[in-house]
């Protein structure tokens, strides 16, 4: 028979596990990439297929540096929050982000720069 | 001729003299010196970035939800390990209209930085992550460039106002930024500055012009963000 230290101890190992599933999946379900495989000209963006509570949103360019702009918008031209123009690299870790905690709105992210580039851009609901 | 013994001697010691002879050739290759740098190098200046020295700990109890939120996000997606975390600072609180704090992170294992803009109430809130102190990790128009300048724009009841924040290096002396035109002070406080304009957008700033300790200046346009 097992000893209440032990049963113990296996609680504990049992809960540590659980949250450590909860939490890995919380993480892993936190990015939703809203961006696609083609370039967006100098002025293009890509935004989230609808408005949802923000609390993220996020943009680079992918494979060079190149200015853009994270933003929440009302899907046409009402922006609520803009990060203006800032030099990013993803592959370099420069990235803008915008945070905010809630607010229906649409996560957009724009080329602000000279040349079309791809990017990557990321929120947490689509 | 030798006894055995004494060949068995000279291996016993040539087997450690080889094995530091291969350890010093391989340390002295330049690509595992500059492996060495990037995994050391980089690390200890980060702890010298005067950011990092600025402000006070950052006591996570300290944040409102939404700030915590927002931090968590940034944590998560830069991403900061413990160490990083360890190292943040808040540089500035009480800031503008929405009582904001600004605080800095360690990202990447110390290679780089993110600053960011916390609101009280979550919004609005902007954070900007680069390595300042990696060889080659900034663009042409940025590389040298002794501090870095955020402009945070948002709609609130109905007007549009500009939040400016950034972090500078030890050398930097003074900020100036165009707003509509004319030259207004941007004071720098714990390696950083904060300038909340309620009534301005973004076409209504210019150029951010810092004055190092040596009297050079630099400049960062906003509008381009180089």
């Amino acid at each position: 028979m097992l000893s209440r230290r032990r049963r113990l101890l296996g609680w504990l190992f049992l809960a540590s596990l659980v949250s450590a599933v909860c939490v890995g999946t919380a993480i892993a379900s936190t990015l939703v990439n809203y961006h696609g495989a083609a370039a967006i000209a100098p002025g293009g963006f890509y935004q989230t297929s609808g408005p949802q509570n923000r609390d993220w949103n996020a943009s680079c360019r992918t494979g060079n540096s190149g200015q853009m702009a994270a933003q929440y918008t009302d899907g046409g031209g009402t922006v609520y929050a803009n990060s203006g123009s800032v030099w990013t690299n993803c592959g370099l870790g420069a990235t803008a982000s915008l945070g905010a905690s809630g607010g229906s709105w649409y996560a957009k992210c724009v080329n602000t720069g000279t040349v079309s580039f791809t990017v990557a851009c990321q929120t947490t609901k689509p | 001729m030798l006894k055995s013994n004494q060949i068995f001697s000279i291996r016993r010691m040539a087997y450690p003299v080889l094995g530091l002879a291969l350890i010093a050739a391989v340390l002295l290759h330049p690509a595992v010196g500059q492996a060495i740098q990037r995994a050391f190098g980089d690390r200890s200046a980060a702890s010298d970035f005067a950011p990092f020295r600025g402000g006070t700990e950052l006591d996570l109890g300290s944040l409102s939800a939404s700030q915590s939120k927002s931090l968590e996000n940034v944590i998560a997606n830069f991403p900061a390990d413990s160490a990083d975390v360890a190292g943040a600072r808040v540089l500035q609180g009480g800031l503008g209209r929405f009582n904001s704090k600004l605080v800095v992170v360690p990202s990447s294992s110390r290679r780089g930085l993110c600053y960011s803009l916390l609101a009280a109430a979550g919004f609005p809130s902007m954070t900007y992550c680069y390595r300042p102190l990696e060889a080659g990790a900034l663009d042409s128009s940025l590389s040298g460039q002794r501090f870095m300048v955020s402009t945070l724009e948002s709609l609130n009841d109905g007007t549009v106002g500009t939040q400016v924040f950034g972090v500078t290096l030890d050398d930097v002396r003074a900020l100036r930024i165009q707003v509509d035109g004319a030259w207004r002070d941007l004071p720098i406080e714990n390696s950083s500055f904060y300038l909340d304009l309620p009534t301005s957008d973004l076409g209504s700033i210019g150029e951010v012009e810092a004055t190092l300790a040596d009297g050079s200046k630099q400049l960062h346009d906003t509008t381009t963000g180089g």
